[in-house]
């Protein structure tokens, strides 16, 4: 069943992709600064759901899934969500996110990584189906996160941003607008990412990915793994006016910095949403 | 048929053999699947060159993720990362159902195969394929509690305690044990 959810429009600040060696510091009673906001893995959690209440009962929680593959035909997710469903115990998210993607086959196989989704009506049926019945189950607004594309599956129906609109219109949900795999698609397509961005459905862009990238062997990459860079921030800086953001979160995976600098890019990414892009 | 699609779609991506048939000669290797006609046309219109980078880097990705899970391990026999490679370009992982981190779920996947390569192969040293057993099953007891155990030519306990100081040990005593895993304690006895 299609269903309609309200926006809910209150920004909860900036915050980090929590990342297990930040735990100590995040926890500690120290007047270092931290962030407003944590975006956590459930899956890290899934073996351990009760390490996840200390945390909820700092900070603000987003849960951001990299497993319910809502392209793939057929329903495989029941156990993920059950797991999910679980950890809610212990702490409850202001949004649940997941990404337009697919990241295993019908039969079986698992990708472990995303891979494009076809841009047809069948597909869009398919997630539209899988994210209203994420959104009955969780009880919490749900959104889907644009990624980094390796490629285009050719013959689609529809462009990306196109099946955003459409998903967004037809079921309620959200988007999570990943700005840093906008800015690597646009140079590896060659595009350009100030004019693709507001072909998105901004009045649904609940939340913002920010991350830093990298070029291998010519192909630009969301590696995670570097600080953010500017263009970044004047993607974000577009939204302004346009996003019911609930948040924006910076995302680090390798390289790990001290959390001080994470911490430091996520207050610089709330201030150009509170104030814009000054300097 | 949209799940056949997705099907031959992810087998290319993940399957090292199927996606070489399906590069060479992509109108034989799609024979038998019930593809629409607009299906077909689609699968093979993806460029060569993206299909191979893309494929590339999941296998990047997958072997990133298991050497974190092996830090030991992989301190005293780096090749376990090439060899878990090649094992998983002819083993595509199926859809996960643990609660084990996804680099320590796929070492628990490959730990025979790659634990009888590591033991065939005398240039590694004698006890590397104990202390890839002893380090993969200890942490995932320790991850989702379930009781684990494994047979061991050494105190592997012992020298992966030296390994993690710097240590690499040479030429152990022989001293077979049993070992027994949960999520808080490791412990051995004697064979």
């Amino acid at each position: 069943m299609i269903t309609q959810r309200r926006m809910n429009l209150v920004f909860a600040g900036a915050g980090i992709g929590y990342r297990r060696q930040y735990r100590d510091e995040l926890l500690s009673e120290t007047n270092d600064p931290k962030p407003s906001v944590l975006e956590v893995i459930p899956g890290h959690f899934f073996s351990n759901p009760e390490a996840l209440a200390p945390l909820a009962g700092r900070y603000k929680l987003v849960f951001h899934e990299i497993n319910l593959s809502p392209g793939t035909k057929g329903q495989q997710d029941k156990m993920i969500l059950d797991r999910v469903r679980d950890l809610m115990r212990f702490g409850r998210p202001i949004l649940f996110t997941d990404h337009l993607a697919l990241t295993r086959s019908p039969d079986g196989l698992d990708i472990g990584h995303l891979a494009p989704v076809w841009f047809t009506h069948e597909i869009l049926n398919i997630v539209a189906e899988r994210v209203c019945r994420w959104q009955d189950l969780l009880g919490v607004p749900v959104a889907l996160e644009n990624i980094a594309m390796p490629f285009g599956i050719p013959n689609s129906e529809m462009t990306e941003t196109e099946f955003f609109f459409e998903l967004t219109e037809r079921t309620g949900c959200g988007m999570l607008l990943d700005v840093t795999n906008l800015l690597m698609n646009s140079r590896n397509f060659g595009y350009d990412p100030f004019e693709r961005i507001i072909e998105y459905p901004l009045h649904r862009v609940q939340q913002v990915h920010l991350a830093g990238g990298k070029a291998i062997s010519g192909w630009w990459t969301d590696s995670h793994s570097e600080s953010l860079e500017r263009k970044s921030y004047e993607l974000l800086d577009r939204l302004r006016g346009k996003a019911p953001l609930l948040t924006a979160i910076v995302e680090r995976d390798a390289n790990l910095p001290e959390l001080t600098e994470l911490v430091f890019e996520a207050r610089r990414v709330e201030k150009i949403w509170k104030d814009g892009l000054t300097e | 048929m949209i799940e056949e699609f997705q099907n031959v779609f992810v087998r290319v991506a993940v399957d090292s053999a199927f996606r070489s048939d399906f590069l060479a000669n992509p109108e034989r290797a799609l024979t038998g699947f019930a593809l629409s006609e607009l299906e077909r046309r689609s699968l093979m219109e993806i460029s060569c060159v993206d299909l191979e980078r893309y494929a590339g880097s999941l296998l990047a990705k997958r072997t990133a993720e298991f050497s974190r899970a092996i830090p030991l391990a992989m301190k005293v026999c780096p090749s376990l990362a090439t060899r878990y490679t090649r094992w998983l370009e002819t083993h595509p992982s199926p859809i996960k159902t643990d609660v084990l981190d996804p680099g320590l779920s796929e070492a628990l996947r490959a730990l025979t195969d790659l634990a009888n390569d590591l033991a065939k192969d005398s240039a590694e040293a004698s006890y590397s394929a104990d202390l890839f057993k002893f380090e993969v099953l200890r942490r995932c007891s320790q991850q989702d509690g379930q009781v684990r155990f494994m047979k061991a030519q050494t105190r592997v306990d012992l020298l992966s305690d030296e390994i993690r100081t710097g240590l690499t040990p040479m030429d152990p005593d022989a001293f077979p044990v049993t070992f027994r895993f949960d999520r808080s304690t490791t412990r051995w006895k004697a064979q």
